[in-house]
């Protein structure tokens, strides 16, 4: 299971979607940050995190997605994590942070949802 | 702890953050065909990431090299991260200070160190000494809870048959030999055991006359008891027979017969012991049998608590009113028959309370009410309990209070929130004034009460898959009754525990289902 980290971002009609594969670890912190940087502008307000194919996911890259979502809500926008599973969801349920990020069980319905509040 | 006997996994990376990844994979590869319980490999993984990316991050000067060890033995896990360069003079009283977890969930800073807290309370950090080549090493250490072995006693004049008794029962059971009755009698005196072998032919005292000993004290009449005789005369076995042992073993056995004899009589009565010990719970103890009408105010209930002991720290008040009917579960710190003990106190504190003031009175006043009866009590004072106090009314109306109790899980609307509702604990501030928190419940939303024991957050690694298994099972059942829910929940805790749950643990599910 020592897979690479592959990234892609897609705009779906103004809510951007990133999908992230691999570990989201300290390794690839620095590139989830630059690919954040790179996507988001100042006029974007939703944005969803794909994580179906991310096996493992520690304080660093849990970091990433605390800052993503500090960063949305301060720009009045809101962030929602999709396809949880696994140790990065037990992680997730540790921190309480499902209380806080809206957390979705595909990108699809997360998409859905975020498409309904706007 | 002392350090488990078997390595089973070593290895060295230079200090990359990308062979960090590597290591943790090697790791991961290593424990693949390791029966580890559920999520440890999971939380093992995570805290050997943490502690390396740590070093990779912050070691001045740096490392040259990071080596991973984990050594394991009869349910303990113990990893060691080694690293040379320097060492973290501030780490100890940084992870004493991460313990608490952050309310929200939102704090970056410090939170690998927080996760390692979190998921094992075992740990430690030893900085590198002066000698050359010395290195610091980080360590973290897990203990699975596992049954108990049974204690077996046996009885026999001849060393030989003591001995290939021991040999027989090594696995699973702990044996103790003796070579007389009187001698096992004065360990019993010290100590029952589960389960007594006795030879029936002895000088002096024989098995027959042991077992009547036994028989004609309270304390020891119920202790299972096999006979291991060579006599196979008819007049011998009806004797035996009709003293009301639990089996017969025959000279010389053979082991198998052994092991099959054993886990028959200890399992027929372990199952006597807890439908007796169910029925005296019941009976003795209906006072603190959580219990609650099937319906209240438009809430289908459901009530479940499961103890490590008889009797327990936990317990369930229900007061009818005319405006609305008030809940109480509070749970008394400490464990066992002192913790059952306090429990009794209080509830009939709280019962006392209850019928000495005016039925409206609020659940922040009954708090405050309580807390300072507690402060003037040295007696109560002396085990804390944390309480929940909630007003049930018409229409899904529901007000909480809180003294230190773990807050409330709500499903409502097909989202999953913690109720946030809280307060220190009673006794502490005689003049506190408690808040509360209002929920208006609509058809179909759910309300989990719970005392700690049932998904501390805190509890050592396990304790967040517990959490996260039973938040899902909260989600995944929306459809199902309160009764399939709860029992569901409970089912998590036991797969979690086996049959050794650390504390008392009740929950109390209330579904809103409308007044007919």
């Amino acid at each position: 299971m020592n897979e690479t980290f592959r990234h892609s971002t897609e705009n779906r009609d103004g809510i951007i979607l990133f999908r992230f594969a691999g570990p989201l670890d300290a390794s690839s912190e620095l590139r989830v940050r630059e690919i954040f940087a790179a996507g988001i502008s100042k006029r974007i307000s939703l944005v969803v995190v794909d994580l179906t194919d991310v096996g493992f996911a520690d304080s660093s890259g849990i970091g990433t997605l605390i800052s993503l979502h500090k960063r949305m809500s301060a720009q009045g926008g809101q962030l929602a994590l999709a396809g949880l599973g696994g140790q990065p969801r037990n992680l997730v349920a540790l921190l309480g942070l499902e209380f806080v990020v809206r957390c979705c069980e595909t990108p699809t319905e997360a998409i859905e949802v975020l498409a309904g509040i706007r | 702890m002392s350090k488990p006997v078997k390595r089973r996994f070593f290895a060295s990376a230079p200090p990359y953050l990308v062979a960090v990844r590597e290591l943790r994979e090697s790791l991961r590869a290593a424990l693949a065909e390791e029966q580890l319980p559920d999520g440890l490999l999971d939380d093992l993984l995570l805290a050997m990431s943490e502690i390396a990316t740590n070093v990779v991050k912050h070691a001045s000067p740096p490392a040259s090299e990071i080596a991973v060890e984990l050594a394991a033995g009869e349910g303990e896990w113990l990893l060691e991260v080694f690293s040379d360069g320097g060492s973290f003079d501030e780490f100890t009283a940084h992870m004493a200070a991460s313990g608490e977890p952050s309310r929200d969930g939102l704090a970056e800073d410090g939170l690998g160190l927080h996760l390692i807290a979190c998921l094992f309370p075992d740990h430690g950090y030893d900085p590198a000494g002066t000698a050359p080549g010395s290195r610091n090493r980080f360590w973290l250490s897990h203990t699975t809870p596992t049954r108990a072995k049974s204690l077996v006693y046996v009885v026999d004049d001849d060393p030989v048959l003591c001995r290939m008794m021991e040999l027989y029962l090594d696995e699973g059971h702990r044996v103790a030999t003796f070579a007389s009755a009187e001698e096992v009698l004065t360990a019993i005196g010290q100590r029952l055991p589960d389960l007594l072998i006795s030879d029936i032919t002895m000088p002096d005292m024989d098995g027959i006359e042991l077992r009547r000993s036994l028989s004609r004290a309270s304390s020891t009449e119920l202790i299972p008891f096999v006979f291991l005789t060579s006599r196979k005369d008819a007049e011998t076995r009806r004797t035996a027979l009709s003293l009301g042992i639990d089996d017969y073993l025959v000279k010389p056995p053979r082991k198998a017969d052994v092991i099959a004899v054993c886990e028959r009589v200890l399992t027929r009565a372990r199952q006597l012991r807890e439908r007796l010990g169910v029925h005296i719970e019941h009976q003795a103890t209906a006072l603190l049998a959580p219990d609650l009408p099937p319906l209240v105010r438009g809430f289908a209930t459901a009530v479940r608590s499961r103890q490590p002991e008889a009797g327990g720290g936990d317990l369930v008040c229900y007061f009818p009113g005319e405006t609305g009917d008030t809940l109480i579960l509070a749970d008394v710190m400490g464990h066992g028959i002192d913790a059952k003990f306090f429990a009794h106190a209080h509830a009939g504190y709280l019962y006392g309370l209850a019928r000495s003031l005016p039925a409206s009175l609020s659940p922040a006043r009954i708090l405050s009410e309580l807390s300072a009866l507690v402060a003037g009590d040295p007696l109560l004072e002396s085990a804390p309990i944390t309480c929940l106090v909630v007003r049930i009314a018409d229409g899904g109306q529901i007000t909480i209070a809180s003294a230190g109790h773990p807050r409330p899980i709500l499903w409502s609307r097909g989202k999953l929130n913690f109720v946030d509702v809280g307060g220190i604990l009673p006794g502490l501030d005689p003049e506190i004034q408690y808040l509360e928190t209002d929920l208006s419940l609509a058809l179909g939303d759910r309300l989990f009460l719970y005392t700690d024991g049932l998904i501390d957050p805190t509890e050592r690694s396990g304790g967040a898959w517990l959490r996260g298994t039973v938040l899902r099972e909260i989600e995944g059942t929306a459809d199902h009754s309160v009764e399939s829910v709860a029992d569901r929940i409970m089912a998590c805790h036991g797969a979690y525990w086996g049959d050794a749950p650390r504390d008392d643990s009740t929950l109390v599910a209330l579904d809103f289902v409308g007044q007919k």
